[in-house]
């Protein structure tokens, strides 16, 4: 791979920021004066040819950028990055964000990508570095439709598993399965409960039934009523 | 053998002065279930939904109408008793209560509850009583 397809790599392990590829460079390089010589891992050094500012991103541009010839990554040094443009950088498992210190906004991405962090173009980072599910929750959970619409890169999507959006709609979480425990004799304990009225009126004119059940053996009766009102008699 | 307690809802036929000095007097706890709870009241409910499902399945399929459910609701009921329950561990509550064996007077082999609804309405419609129909006289019908 040709450096200048590499993105470039955020790397607390470089002092300077360093690139392999001419065509970065927003300005001419600088050739003259201070060159620093570079000190790779295997120990043997190389010397940089120039000096520039590379425009990374559209919102961020870093200056005394090391021309080294042959180089094949683009690294951005962090103490140098942090220096230079006062920024907090949060590291998570899947991303890193560039923030800067004083106003909050966001001035870079990355992403994380076989245990490199990679500086990503905004323009494209936003479905890469968030799932759907993210810009989800970041947009208010909106429906499947609305989402679609806010981000169309997502149009494809055909469903959406939001636990939230469904936990969401539940006015009451569940019932405990059992309050107490089952009667131990007969009789001990009776359920009621009294059922209607029925939309049919029954051919012994009833619209009601009360159930008793006992809560020992589960036998059932049941009485057809008339009227609510009968359920004393047949209690007695 | 009386009532210990008995679990019911807030229905007003439950909370008349009448049936809870009946409560009283002969010593029965009464547990209402908490205002619009009436998953409190879980295991009648519960059997209520049974007895109602089992109802319109055995109207369905007799094509009887359903001016009649309340007799299939009283055969729903002495069905579902003689049936073994999971709760009981798969015992049947009629001998939990009873103490005897059942199944005596079931028709072994095809007599499916329909059948038996049918021979009732039978027996309904000759104008003999309804709650003898539900006695160990039906076998004999068949």
């Amino acid at each position: 791979m040709s450096p200048s397809l590499n993105p470039w790599i955020l790397d607390s392990g470089a002092t300077h920021h360093i690139t392999g590829n001419k065509d970065f460079f927003s300005s001419s390089i600088t050739t003259s004066g201070y060159l620093p010589s570079i000190i790779t891992t295997n120990g043997s050094e190389t010397q940089s040819t120039g000096i520039g500012t590379v425009k990374v991103l559209p919102s961020l541009s870093i200056t005394s950028v090391l021309y080294v010839p042959g180089a094949p990554f683009n690294l951005i040094s962090l103490s140098q990055l942090i220096c230079s443009h006062d920024c907090i950088v949060t590291f998570t498992k899947v991303n890193v964000t560039l923030l800067d210190r004083i106003s909050r906004r966001q001035v870079g991405v990355g992403c994380e990508s076989n245990g490199l962090y990679y500086l990503v173009n905004p323009s494209k980072a936003c479905p890469a570095t968030n799932s759907p599910l993210t810009i989800h929750a970041q947009l208010g959970h909106p429906s499947l439709l609305k989402f679609q619409r806010l981000v169309p890169s997502l149009s494809k999507l055909s469903e959406l598993h939001c636990e939230l959006c469904q936990l969401g709609k539940h006015t009451r979480s569940h019932f405990p399965d059992r309050v107490n425990k089952r009667a131990s004799s007969l009789f001990a304990l009776v359920h009621s409960d009294v059922w209607g009225p029925s939309r049919h009126i029954s051919t012994l004119d009833s619209k009601y039934f009360v159930t008793f059940i006992d809560d020992f053996s589960r036998c059932t009766w049941l009485f057809l009523m008339k009227n609510r009102s009968e359920l004393f008699s047949i209690f007695q | 053998m009386s009532i210990r307690s008995l679990r019911s809802d807030n229905a007003k036929e439950y909370l008349s002065h009448q049936f809870q000095n009946f409560m009283s007097s002969n010593g029965i706890l009464h547990q209402t279930s908490c205002a619009h709870t009436p998953q409190q009241n879980g295991v009648a409910k519960r059997k209520t939904r049974h007895l109602i499902e089992t109802i319109r399945t055995l109207l369905l399929r007799s094509n009887v109408p359903f001016r009649y459910w309340g007799d299939a609701v009283l055969m729903a009921c002495y069905l579902i008793n003689r049936m073994p329950s999971s709760v009981l561990g798969n015992q049947v509550p009629h001998s939990v209560l009873f103490l005897i064996p059942l199944y005596t007077h079931f028709h072994p082999v095809c007599l499916g509850p329909h059948v038996l609804f049918k021979i009732f309405l039978l027996v309904l419609t000759k104008g003999l009583s309804l709650l003898l129909s539900y006695s160990s006289t039906i076998p004999h019908v068949s």
